[in-house]
This record gives C-alpha cells, sequence and structure tokens, in this order.
C-alpha cells in the first residue's frame, strides 16, 4: 500500500525519534504487538498527525487501518513531498485560522461589527487584531472569537497542527456536534490533497 | 491549556500517562490518542521531549558517579519530600 508519512525534520519520527532510511532501504518494526507497526496516513488522516515533512511510504501487506491511520510492519520511504514546505505549512495554517474565523462569523451573524471586522482581514495580523478588540460578547460568541484568536496565533507560529486542531474545535462548537470535527478534518483533508496535488 | 474534544485527552492526563507511553505498556487506542494530542499542543510536545531527554541523560549517568555523600543527601531529600506529601 503507498500511503503517506508525517516527519519531524531529517526524516525522524516525531515519536520515537528513529531516523527513517531515505534511500528507500525497508524497516521492519521492532515489535510485533498490536499497535507497534509502522504507521502511515491515507490522505484523509494527514490532518490528523500534521509534522514538518511529508513523505510518500510504502508499507508491505498485510496493512491494517484504523481510524486516523494505517499500520503494518514493514515500510520504506518512497520520497519526499516536497510541495509540503514551510510556504505551504504557513498556508494550511492561515487557511484553518480563517476557517475558524467563519465559524465565528456565522455565530455572531455576518451584519454585527467584530464580525465585519474580521471579514475585513486579509491577512492572519489584522484577523487576529480584530478578534482581539472584539469585547462584550455574549458568552457563546466569546468562545468563538476565542477560537479565531487561538487559531491566529498558532498559524502566526506557523503551528499548523494546532491551527487546524483548533479550527475543527470551533466547527463541533458551532454545530452543536461531535460530528462536525469529523467534517472539518475531511476540510482539511480535501485542502491538503488539491494543494499538494495527493492521491486520495 | 489547549482547547479540545470531550474524547481528547487533556494536558492533565498526558501527565498521568507519560510514564507508560515512554515504557510503552499504554494500550494501542490510547497511545494514539496521546500521541495526537502532542501533534497540536506545543506545550505537551515540550513536555514528552524534555522527558526524554532527561531519561536519557539519567540512563547515561553510571552507577558509581555519585559520591557515598552525595548519595546520601539524595535519599535523605527523597525520603523527606515524601513525608511532606499528604
Amino acid at each position: 500500500m503507498i500511503a503517506y508519512k508525517f516527519l519531524a525534520g531529517g526524516a525522524i519520527a516525531p515519536f520515537t525519534g528513529f531516523r527513517w532510511p531515505t534511500d528507500g532501504q525497508w524497516v521492519r518494526a521492532i515489535a510485533r504487538q498490536d499497535g507497534a507497526g509502522i504507521h502511515a496516513c491515507r490522505a484523509a488522516d494527514l490532518p490528523y498527525w500534521i509534522g514538518e515533512e511529508l513523505w510518500r511510504i510504502e508499507l508491505a501487506d498485510p496493512v491494517t487501518s484504523n481510524e486516523t491511520q494505517v499500520e503494518g510492519q514493514r515500510g520504506r520511504l518512497l520520497g519526499r513531498i516536497r510541495a509540503w514546505d514551510r510556504l505551504v505549512r504557513r498556508e494550511f495554517a492561515a487557511a484553518c485560522a480563517f476557517r475558524a474565523r467563519d465559524f465565528a462569523v456565522e455565530a455572531l451573524g455576518a451584519e454585527r461589527t467584530p464580525a465585519q471586522e474580521m471579514l475585513a482581514a486579509c491577512d492572519l495580523g489584522p484577523l487576529l487584531a480584530a478578534a482581539r478588540a472584539a469585547s462584550r460578547l455574549p458568552p457563546f460568541d466569546a468562545e468563538m472569537v476565542a477560537y479565531v484568536v487561538d487559531a491566529s496565533v498558532r498559524a502566526l507560529e506557523e503551528n499548523a497542527g494546532s491551527s487546524s486542531h483548533t479550527a475543527a474545535v470551533a466547527a463541533v462548537a458551532l454545530r452543536g456536534r461531535a460530528s462536525a470535527f469529523a467534517e472539518e478534518r475531511a476540510w482539511q483533508a480535501r485542502w491538503l490533497s488539491e494543494r499538494l496535488a495527493l492521491d486520495a | 491549556m489547549t482547547a479540545r474534544m470531550p474524547t481528547e485527552l487533556a494536558c492533565g492526563e498526558i501527565v498521568q500517562l507519560i510514564t507508560d507511553y515512554l515504557e510503552g505498556v499504554l494500550p494501542v487506542a490510547e497511545r494514539t490518542r496521546f500521541e495526537q494530542h502532542l501533534v497540536f499542543c506545543t506545550g505537551c510536545a515540550n513536555y514528552v521531549r524534555q522527558m526524554r531527554d532527561l531519561l536519557r541523560t539519567v540512563g547515561r549517568i553510571p552507577d558509581d558517579a555519585l559520591t557515598p555523600a552525595a548519595q546520601r543527601d539524595l535519599v535523605q531529600a527523597f525520603q523527606s519530600w515524601k513525608a511532606k506529601k499528604p
């Protein structure tokens, strides 16, 4: 199976610290116990595991599927997806902050002044300033605006994993149902697939 | 503290589970939730990194690196710390 894998800089596994060989060499999982294999993402799983480098990986059969990842006992990196660079990570983080903005505007009502000011923002800095300027809001509206602040701050820190997560939490708050989280993650996965020209 | 879904681990739970996580004994589902939290929570990601670094560093200290007096002081410090705990 061909899948995707996020790694830290230098092809290092973010949780184990394992340095992946980048010459196509096969790697076998150390332990055979359940869950201790080599993990990778389908395109739909990508938003849950955002990292610095994105690689295409081949997993040898058998491959098991979990809710947000796939797992095999052997895998090898096929090549780095160079399109996932710092610029696109920032772009993705910003897109997620603006999604949080859209959720907040929907909650507030587009005609109200704080919503208008956030809608007028065309960049993260002005968006953050507009969200922070919103005051004396009812609790629910204040919560929605707080998500905009959080997602914008994270995006300005270039922390795409965090801004995308905040946008998904904001979606749940607005819709009032847990399934909105997965729906927002699906939107993010589509964004990544299209921007990086990935196979679904 | 990071906003989260009710099904996701809270930062406080990361602190409670870190020993099991680092020892590799967390059940699969729990470990997945643990690692997903690290993707979106910079504070906890830094905390886990620091704990790993600490374990790696302490693991390199040979048993005889401490003088008997230093060992005695450490044992006393731990005993008095434990005694102070409610």
